[in-house]
């Protein structure tokens, strides 16, 4: 693939990414990434999830407490795309967090740490400031 | 041996050209790191800097998870002396290219060759230089390995200035992929 094709292909991630979250769709969620994943950044020492189900749960709990606050759904304001050596990429995001009348209700950045295996993008970390 | 030699020999070696060179004085080598806190304290004193190159070397010699870790603490560590003692040429061999440096939202840089992002860490070791900056010390190090033989270093460091003053503190995430046995550094982001 060209340079231009596997930054498209990242985009295109992190679209299903953000839309399978929206949606609560677990399963497409929690299959876009590879394991173990790595959860850190702002100098705190990383956190590993070892497998899928440890995901899921995970991402689950992050859900029911958005929803606890209002959250309905999350947008993105900018997005990024950096490829480097040895197959392996990061996508930098700004999302704003918006309730159901469509008020914003938070926002942020986030790295996300992307590796190509057997042909396949992954997210298998993330960086949060 | 001159320590700055020693350096620059490990620092080059793969390893199996690394169990060649150091393997008698290393044994047994799944003990390297021990052995190597002994005897390169034995060999060339107590020179951090040899201490973390020859780690460096050693990473690629079939070892485990935590031997992953301890590679990639050295890693770290050899990269911040390199940079400490403005050798560019090790320094610059620590990394794999295209490499990305990022964050804060912004969208990442890419770097595509050794030449570009030693002109690129020249200029910031010059600027910090100008503004009295004579050392970097690490605060805290930490280290995650995730799929695909990809790994991060988030650490906390200090810039100081010659009096051992701290100019300014900081946080990074250098991200690592193992490649032909090898860890090096792809990306970094902040903060």
């Amino acid at each position: 693939m060209s340079q231009t094709d596997e930054i498209e292909a990242h985009k295109a991630l992190y679209t299903t990414y953000i839309d399978a979250w929206n949606r609560v769709d677990l399963d497409t969620y929690c299959s876009l990434f590879a394991f173990p994943v790595v959860i850190g950044g702002g100098g705190r020492s990383p956190e590993t999830v070892p497998d899928l189900a440890a995901w899921r749960a995970r991402t689950k709990g992050n859900l029911d407490a958005l929803a606890a606050r209002g959250w309905s759904t999350s947008v993105i304001d900018a997005l990024h795309v950096g490829l480097m050596a040895g197959d392996t990429g990061v996508i930098t995001v700004e999302y704003s967090r918006q309730a159901g009348d469509g008020t914003r209700i938070e926002g942020g950045t986030s790295n996300y740490l992307t590796r190509k295996i057997d042909g396949e993008w992954k997210m298998v970390g993330m960086l949060v400031p | 041996m001159r320590t700055d030699r020693l350096f620059m020999e490990a620092a080059h070696l793969d390893g199996e050209q690394f169990v060649r060179r150091f393997g008698k004085c290393l044994r047994p080598i799944k003990l390297w790191r021990v052995e190597i806190d002994v005897r390169v304290e034995r060999m060339c004193g107590s020179h951090r800097m040899n201490l973390g190159a020859i780690a460096h070397s050693a990473r690629g010699y079939g070892l485990s998870g935590n031997d992953d870790i301890a590679a990639l603490e050295a890693l770290y560590r050899t990269y911040l002396e390199a940079g400490n003692s403005g050798d560019l040429e090790t320094y610059c061999s620590l990394f794999a290219f295209p490499i990305a440096v990022g964050g804060n939202g912004q969208a990442p840089a890419t770097v595509s060759n050794p030449a570009a992002w030693r002109a690129s860490v020249q200029a910031s070791i010059d600027d910090l230089a100008a503004r009295g900056w004579v050392t970097s010390v690490i605060d805290a190090l930490h280290v995650g390995l995730m799929a695909g033989d990809t790994g991060v270093i988030t650490i906390a460091f200090s810039r100081l200035a010659a009096d051992g003053a701290v100019m300014e503190s900081c946080t990074g995430n250098y991200l690592a992929r193992k490649l032909d046995g090898m860890w090096k550094i792809v990306g970094i982001i902040a903060p």
